[in-house]
């Protein structure tokens, strides 16, 4: 656990009060206690005058983003990650309990994602790739609208991911990542 | 030989997949429109499945529904024509419509209503039985609501047999939390021809699922799994397991139980011969699961065994925090309610929603969706109203157990097929036309009468729990002793039975302990479930046993040992009422509450102490001396105070300060923000009518139509939803110019506030001295 990071979805700035890490530290079980579930796959990139293109697909990463942050790569994963139906049950019910608590545990489960998607480059590289770090859509220049497209990639319903007309993941609780694999 | 016929009498070999097969020969995308463009293609893997032993194919229709077909050239009509045509030129015995997910999530997961879903299965019912298949397989399910809706539509709409399976995880579970017991009792209650499992997994891993589902099955079960689990090479989706493999788990399922045998993702006709014969030479029988109870879609409570606790505080009757939350639709209360009572060891949970001047049937159904999900508890719908309750029946995603019929004829006849077309279990109250008899031998009749009339519809005895009625002692005292007594004789006749308990003691003093005692003594008669506070405590109290067994006449011993029993002991807390709050100590302060309280100085408190104590707690925010979580700790304290002042020193529908609809707007889901603001608001006494996140201009007017607010506010985090906020406040203004808008979230800044004619607010504090402003 990053107790900072957790802290920091709540906004706490500076030194972390008492209350809050105990908080914290009472609700993160829960959200520790969550199977994730993955979807993934591994892509070549096709350099175009629109951008990175996915080999085999239509999907193209388009932005300066993107461009710089693969420069020294030729492949990516594409990488679904969700905490699950679970995650979005969990957080409703601790909150109609205790919206403090609600709260806390919404703030543990996104951060909760990114130690999963730590462990899931972690296995990559004992695999022996050597990885970019991770962005998502949306940071930067690279498009929102991007996400779907990117999803449909990787069969999301069978993982019990969904994208709503207002291109959001439910289970809310859910990532879409690229990580470059270096040449 | 029909194919309902021939699923209950012989064992039949399904196809395996169809999608693999078409991407060996070059077709990836857009399977569907094979079904008009090259019909003779699919004809072709059909029979290459029938050459291989299957008895029964699936046409091409998994993917035909509006939602996920390409209609741009041919319609749905041509498509599925067209794969019902293609299948049966295969020359295959059986030919099943295959109706797949829809692809997006059912409310209140997504934003599908269960309405408009059914419509786009009811759809594809028609044609499915208009172009002749012979039956349905319903497949690749995650979500049981999508399942039951698919399966309702094809029983409404045709007469054909409809199979069900769903997809499953090793845990025995689907992605979203369907339990495979409770997906194959909600089935079969339903009608469901056959019920099972396909996709996800490879045989190998399927067993425990298999006999969860053999455990409760009365129908045929049917297995269709992967060849093992995907792995992505090299661009494309293979399957690993070899079909010497797959056949040999296969068979092993087949052992178990499984009648009906086929393949899904990555199987081809070779594995299909590699065990058609050595299946269907093993013998026949349907399952016969010797469950009896009802379910949630993840909890199965069996009517075995010690007596189940029926929690029942969902109930607006002399609880007017419950009424305002069914008026301001504020489920989060009535979900604290349900999963309060579910910590307490509640099993079920009676949901009653009866009160004067509200749409009972949109709210029952209503509470019924927001809560089931989240609580997971199989409900008791607790109405006497028709409409409403087959509104609630429809969407439930389980087996219900229905509160209640009675032996009125208008009863009798109104909610009996209800009971039997939703496949529900059922409370049968022992009083009819002639109101409540006062002997034994006249209740057990009225219970003989609704078990024959249920038996004229179709229903199981099994299916009944009869409620004797509890009347209060102090009006009778022999009114325990004819409880227990028809309980017995109830039994005798083979009678599931149920009561509610808190009746009985009605006037007298010391309730929790004649209650306690009546809760042993039915215990101890194995009643099946009782409508119970959870928290009620069982006893052995001597004088409450007389009582109940009509040894105390007008109760004189009762009172004379319980009139005057010292009341709740008294606590000592050392910090001040505006202390706790400002603490967020919620047990100390109430605790202080509770004997500082009284009708004259309730103003004061909630002035001085409860406002007070947010307002420092506020300013200790603002210094940066504790955060966000301490500040809803104690609105939550604060809360808990102003909900007990509420109850016990106001009358209904005391005024709050303002009345605030508050929602993210479309397009966003990040909702923490918009949640501590309604918290602390609606903490300071403002009425917070919450629209959730995700919300389009059309549903914050409607709600401004509903609950005439005098603000409205708004959450964005993204700057991709920033337009969205600009529309809705936009909206808001010009049709009602009179409303305060606040805007607050990531990206708003006081400018754009200001540009858009809206109130800015950093955080919740902020809003709050906003809200304060303007209405304080």
């Amino acid at each position: 656990m990053n107790i900072k990071e957790i802290g920091a979805y709540l906004r706490v700035r500076g030194e972390m009060d008492e209350e809050t890490e105990r908080l914290i530290r009472t609700v993160y079980p829960i959200a520790e206690g969550t199977l994730h579930r993955i979807s993934d796959r591994r892509f070549g990139l096709v350099r175009t005058k629109e951008g990175l293109r996915l080999s085999g697909t239509d999907v193209t990463l388009r932005g300066e983003l993107a461009a710089r942050h693969f420069v020294e790569c030729d492949e990516v994963y594409v990488v679904l990650l969700t905490m699950g139906m679970e995650s979005e049950r969990n957080i409703k019910s601790t909150y109609a309990l205790s919206p403090t608590k609600g709260l806390v545990l919404d703030a543990c489960y996104s951060e909760a994602i990114e130690r999963r998607l730590d462990a899931y480059e972690e296995e990559k590289r004992k695999d022996g790739d050597r990885l970019t770090s991770r962005i998502s859509c949306g940071y930067g220049d690279l498009p929102l609208e991007t996400q779907g497209p990117l999803l449909r990639l990787l069969s999301p319903e069978k993982i019990g991911v969904y994208q709503n007309e207002s291109f959001m993941l439910v289970p809310n609780k859910s990532v879409v990542a690229i990580v470059g694999i270096k040449r | 030989m029909y194919f309902s016929q021939a699923i209950s009498t012989r064992r039949l070999v399904l196809d395996g997949a169809t999608g693999t097969e078409l991407i060996k020969r070059g077709f990836f995308d857009r399977p569907e429109l094979l079904n008009v463009l090259s019909p003779e293609i699919l004809t072709e893997v059909h029979r290459a499945y029938v050459e291989a032993g299957s008895d029964v194919v699936c046409a091409n229709t998994f993917g035909c529904n509006r939602l996920k077909a390409d209609l741009r050239t041919y319609t749905l009509e041509d498509l599925v024509r067209g794969a019902i045509d293609a299948a049966k030129k295969s020359g295959a015995e059986y030919v099943l419509y295959d109706c797949g997910p829809l692809g997006e999530l059912l409310y209140p997961n997504g934003r599908r209503t269960f309405e408009e879903a059914y419509e786009l299965f009811a759809e594809q019912a028609l044609l499915a039985e208009k172009y002749g298949c012979d039956g349905v397989l319903i497949e690749t399910m995650g979500d049981l609501k999508e399942l039951r809706c698919a399966l309702l539509a094809f029983r409404e709409n045709t007469s054909l047999p409809v199979l069900c399976s769903m997809s499953f995880e090793e845990s025995g579970r689907t992605y979203l939390g369907t339990d495979a017991a409770c997906f194959a009792l909600t089935a079969q209650a339903l009608g469901a021809a056959a019920v099972g499992v396909n996709c996800g997994l490879g045989p190998d891993k399927l067993e425990k699922v298999v006999d969860r589902i053999l455990s409760v099955a009365k129908v045929p079960v049917l297995v269709k799994p992967n060849a093992g689990l995907p792995e992505y090479r090299d661009g494309s989706t293979v399957y690993s397991m070899q079909k010497e493999d797959f056949s040999k788990s296969v068979l092993s399922l087949a052992k178990r139980g499984a009648t009906l045998v086929g393949g899904c993702c990555g199987t081809t006709p070779d594995f299909i011969k590699e065990f058609s014969s050595d299946v269907k030479s093993l013998p026949f029988r349907i399952p016969n699961g010797d469950f009896d109870g009802i379910c949630s879609y993840a909890k199965a409570v069996p009517f075995s065994g010690k007596t189940k606790a029926i929690g029942e505080r969902v109930n607006p009757t002399n609880r007017p925090l419950l009424k305002q939350a069914f008026l301001d639709s504020d489920f989060d209360y009535i979900l604290g309610l349900c999963l309060e009572q579910k910590e307490e060891g509640a099993e079920i949970l009676d949901i009653n929603c009866g009160m004067a001047g509200v749409d009972e049937k949109r709210l029952l159904s209503g509470t019924v969706t927001e809560t089931e999900g989240v609580v997971a508890l199989p409900l008791c719908l607790d109405t006497g109203k028709a409409p409403a309750l087959e509104a609630a029946l429809r969407v439930y995603d389980g087996v219900a157990l229905i509160n209640s019929v009675n032996g009125e004829e208008r009863s009798l006849s109104s909610v009996l097929p209800l009971a039997k077309r939703y496949g529900a279990y059922l409370i049968g109250l022992c009083l009819d036309e002639r109101g409540i008899p006062q002997d034994v031998q006249t209740r057990v009749e009225i219970a003989e009468k609704i078990a024959t009339r249920a038996k004229e519809y179709g229903i199981d005895k099994k299916r009944l729990l009869i409620d004797p009625l509890t009347m209060a002692v102090s009006v009778d005292h022999n009114n325990g002793k004819i409880l227990l007594d028809t309980i017995e004789e109830l039994k005798k006749r083979d009678f599931k039975t149920v009561l509610g308990l808190s009746n009985i003691s009605y006037g007298l003093p010391a309730r929790h302990i004649l209650n306690g005692a009546l809760y042993r003594l039915i215990k101890d008669r194995g009643v099946t479930a009782a409508i119970v506070n959870p928290t009620l405590k069982e006893n052995d109290d001597e004088v409450s046993r007389t009582l109940l067994l009509g040894g105390d006449e007008r109760c004189e011993g009762y009172i004379r040992a319980y009139s005057g029993v010292p009341a709740e002991e008294e606590r000592r807390v050392d910090l001040s009422l505006r202390e706790c709050v400002c603490k967020g100590r919620t047990a100390e302060g109430m605790a202080k509450l509770k004997i500082d309280l009284t009708d004259k100085n309730a103003e004061k408190i909630i002035e001085h102490d409860v406002i007070g104590g947010l307002d420092d707690l506020g300013e200790k925010y603002e210094r940066g001396e504790v955060f966000l979580p301490a500040l809803i700790a104690g609105s939550e304290t604060a809360k808990a105070m102003l909900d007990y002042i509420k109850k016990n020193c106001f009358s209904e529908g005391k005024a709050s300060r303002a009345t605030v609809v508050i929602a993210t707007v479309k397009g966003d889901v990040h909702d923490i923000g918009k949640n501590i603001v309604k918290t602390v608001a609606g903490n300071y006494g403002y009425r917070m009518i919450d629209l959730g996140r995700d919300v389009p201009t059309e549903r914050v007017l409607a709600a401004i139509e509903e609950y005439r607010p005098q603000a409205v506010a708004l959450s964005a985090l993204m700057t991709t939803t920033l337009d969205n906020m600009t529309e809705t406040v936009k909206a808001v203004k010009r049709a009602y110019p009179s409303i305060e808008v606040l805007v607050g979230g990531a990206v708003v800044s006081a400018d754009y506030a200001e540009s858009v004619g809206a109130r800015y607010s950093k955080d919740a504090r902020e809003a709050c001295l906003v809200l304060n402003g303007l209405f304080g």
